[in-house]
């Protein structure tokens, strides 16, 4: 773990910086719990989406499983990630391929 | 649960109405006494896993890190929450923060009760005799409560 060893780390290797520099993007899952009306609320509220947007991105969740409702650099996922979990979504990240 | 004429949840020109009935107020200061019982004695408990979701799916060592940092983070918003809705139990107002706590406490009541049932979409009938049936009954009281917020939420 950090700080612990005197060994020298092995440097990130340009495939790695390649990582770095592709986006991650934030999924919601569709799930039996959530309604409908509270998704697409959420979306507004969290993204400054507007209604028709939300709306579709909740009716991509319902009828195709998931949808991507942000992306940007893995902070800002991370970010979203915690905030849509604060509201209850069920809400991942991955790095877009 | 059929309301006859206005929504017990409204928004007017002095704020947002809240005229639930008493029952209705006992009952959600009940079920926020025992949902602190159990996020308190366990949050690690199966029926409370959708309160605590995985960030990183594919990356366990990852999503441990996150979980660090954000289980503290999500205790907190849930608590704080919680407090607002205690507090505003018996108001017969709510401003725009209160009603958002009302909101995603109402909702993270849902997500345990539909965890521990084990809810299929779609699923709106209930079976007199089901087990759990009076769990079932809160359920989806909870459900037509937060549809009432959220429509009073909406800009």
């Amino acid at each position: 773990m950090a700080g612990a060893s005197p060994v020298e780390v092995e440097e990130p290797t340009d495939a790695t910086d390649v990582d770095v520099d592709r986006p991650w993007v934030v999924l919601v899952w569709n799930d039996p719990i959530n309604l409908m009306g509270y998704v697409t609320f959420v979306l507004q509220k969290l993204f400054g989406y507007s209604r028709e947007k939300a709306t579709k991105l909740m009716l991509d969740v319902h009828h195709k499983g998931r949808a991507v409702v942000s992306s940007g650099t893995r902070e800002q996922a991370e970010v979203d990630v915690f905030r849509l979990h604060e509201h209850g979504l069920w809400a991942t990240m991955t790095q877009d391929s | 649960m059929i309301f006859r004429g206005r929504s017990p949840v409204r928004r007017t020109s002095s704020g947002v109405v809240f005229a639930i009935s008493d029952d209705e107020r006992r009952l959600i200061g009940h079920l926020l006494e025992e949902f602190r019982a159990e996020v308190d004695d366990d949050p690690d408990q199966p029926d409370l896993r959708r309160l605590f979701p995985t960030a990183y799916p594919d990356d366990p060592m990852s999503d441990a890190a996150y979980q660090l940092l954000a289980r503290s983070g999500l205790r907190a918003a849930q608590d704080a929450a919680c407090a607002a809705v205690e507090r505003t139990l018996w108001a017969t107002t709510l401003d725009d923060d209160e009603l958002s706590a009302w909101m995603t406490t109402v909702n993270r009541f849902r997500l345990v009760l539909g965890t521990r049932l084990d809810v299929a979409e779609g699923d709106h009938d209930v079976d007199p005799d089901e087990p759990h049936v009076e769990l079932k009954v809160v359920y989806h009281y909870l459900s037509s409560l937060l549809s009432l917020l959220v429509e009073a939420a909406e800009p």
